[in-house]
């Protein structure tokens, strides 16, 4: 009798333990999510940051091609709309989403307006534009390597829930899937900005 | 049943995840030497002057500049994801700064590439790189001297990075040696060494008797550590490259020519 009672407790000890275990390994690697989306949101920044500067530039050219110009502006507004919390990486699939197409058509936009530059020779050869396009290159790569390694943070975490033993705690501690970014045909042709390299986008 | 659809809702986000990830292109192994020259329009003496040059900058800065010159870029990849996956793999710079810069030419495509670790991308901002290789290192490419335009692009770098961080006088190969003497699996076997050559002596020999068997299994045991700096060392130039566990997050420049 005493005996079945030590047995009943050491299982719940055992159960007990699992539970911290893999509750304390969910913390960490949704915590590694969230850094990693932080990182997300820092590079996105650096890019909305260039922009003033980038426009104020083409702006000096001698009649540059509005169009582009305006499709920037309003391409970083409509991005600036978009609520999104830059601490916790989202939970929602269709608020990320969002997000992403926001961010895309600026990134669209951005390189249409570095592709049109190609044809005002005193711009591009100006060591302002230069360096701004160095530095829009550069941002872009980020935003590759960023959203990369949130999407292995959230693989990562999301394995990590689905599997044994934690899939029998995660839900009940409150732990969901959370979503990744899509690998879309406008994420694809952002980094036509790199047009020193690839052909320029159509 | 509800096991077998777990499986198949985790099969299906582990092919999500890894299908987000582009085209594998291979990665080769890392580098031995700071400088390698695969595509062969670098004089050999310049490739060891060079080694020699970032060995001793390292040793003082503790930054790691590597360069490769290869013919062509493998098929299906661009320069600046390229230049990501190597140094992700190769992992310049120490890992608590991640001051590494790795430099790609490819001849035949025209094209190079300067990357930043993350803890030098304030001494070497996109820009800098940028103009590192429009203004020194492209127009000797052009001219179709490799060995002047690496030389001034690895001299650009070094001048830029030189005042960031404080070097410990070694290289990555020799602190990988110490890191394992020092590791805890390093340190029970040296104790586990040294134990058991003791107690062999003491059952072997009386107290106060040398046993010439112990005495030559700690001088091994002391060659072999010191074997380990020496051993990977290598080379007539200065030493090797060996990785300190840094990364990048995409900085970096490229141009062409």
């Amino acid at each position: 009798m005493n005996k079945t009672l030590l047995i009943i407790l050491g299982v719940l000890v055992v159960i007990i333990l699992a539970a911290v275990g893999s509750y304390n390994g969910l913390v960490g690697s949704s915590q590694g999510v969230d850094k990693s989306w932080a990182d997300v949101q820092n590079v996105y920044q650096r890019r909305a940051d260039l922009i003033p500067n980038l426009v104020q530039t083409v702006q000096g050219a001698a009649n540059f091609e509005k169009t582009t110009i305006v499709e920037v502006t309003d391409a970083r507004a409509s991005v600036g709309r978009v609520q999104i919390n830059a601490n916790q990486a989202p939970a929602d699939a269709a608020q990320l989403a969002q997000y992403q197409q926001a961010q895309g058509q600026l990134g669209t936009a951005l390189s249409r307006l570095l592709v049109v530059a190609e044809n005002y020779p005193t711009l591009k050869a100006s060591d302002n534009f230069r360096d701004l396009q160095a530095q829009l290159e550069g941002t872009e790569n980020r935003i590759a390597v960023a959203r990369k390694n949130f999407n292995d943070a959230v693989q990562a975490y999301n394995v990590k829930i689905k599997s044994l033993p934690t899939v029998f705690f995660a839900g009940f501690l409150g732990f969901q899937p959370k979503p990744y970014f899509q690998a879309t045909a406008g994420a694809e042709t952002a980094p036509a900005v790199k047009f020193d390299f690839a052909t320029p986008a159509k | 049943m509800t096991i077998m659809r777990r499986f198949l809702i985790i099969a299906a986000l582990v092919s999500l995840g890894s299908g987000l990830v582009r085209a594998e292109v291979p990665i080769p192994p890392a580098p031995t030497r700071y400088v390698t020259d695969s595509a062969g329009v670098i004089p050999a003496p310049l490739v060891a002057e060079l080694n020699r040059r970032l060995s001793l900058f390292e040793r003082q800065t503790s930054n790691q500049i590597v360069a490769v010159v290869a013919r062509s870029l493998p098929a299906g990849t661009t320069v600046s994801d390229y230049a990501q996956s190597l140094y992700h793999a190769w992992k310049i710079g120490t890992k608590k700064y991640s001051n590494g810069v790795l430099i790609l030419i490819f001849t035949q495509d025209r094209k190079a590439w300067i990357q930043t670790g993350y803890g030098l991308e304030g001494a070497l901002p996109d820009v800098v790189c940028n103009r590192i290789i429009r203004e020194q290192m492209t127009p000797a490419f052009a001219a179709g001297n490799y060995g002047a335009g690496l030389s001034a692009g690895i001299t650009a770098v070094m001048q830029a990075t030189g005042g960031e961080y404080k070097g410990k006088g070694q290289t990555g190969v020799h602190s990988r040696a110490l890191d394992l003497l020092f590791s805890p699996l390093g340190f029970f076997l040296f104790v586990f060494l040294l134990l058991m050559v003791v107690g062999r002596s003491r059952r072997d020999l009386g107290p106060g008797g040398v046993n010439p068997g112990a005495a030559a299994a700690t001088g091994f045991l002391i060659g072999g550590i010191g074997g380990w700096g020496g051993g990977s060392g290598g080379g007539g130039d200065g030493g090797g490259f060996s990785g300190g566990g840094g990364d990048s997050g995409g900085g970096g420049a490229g141009g062409s020519w």
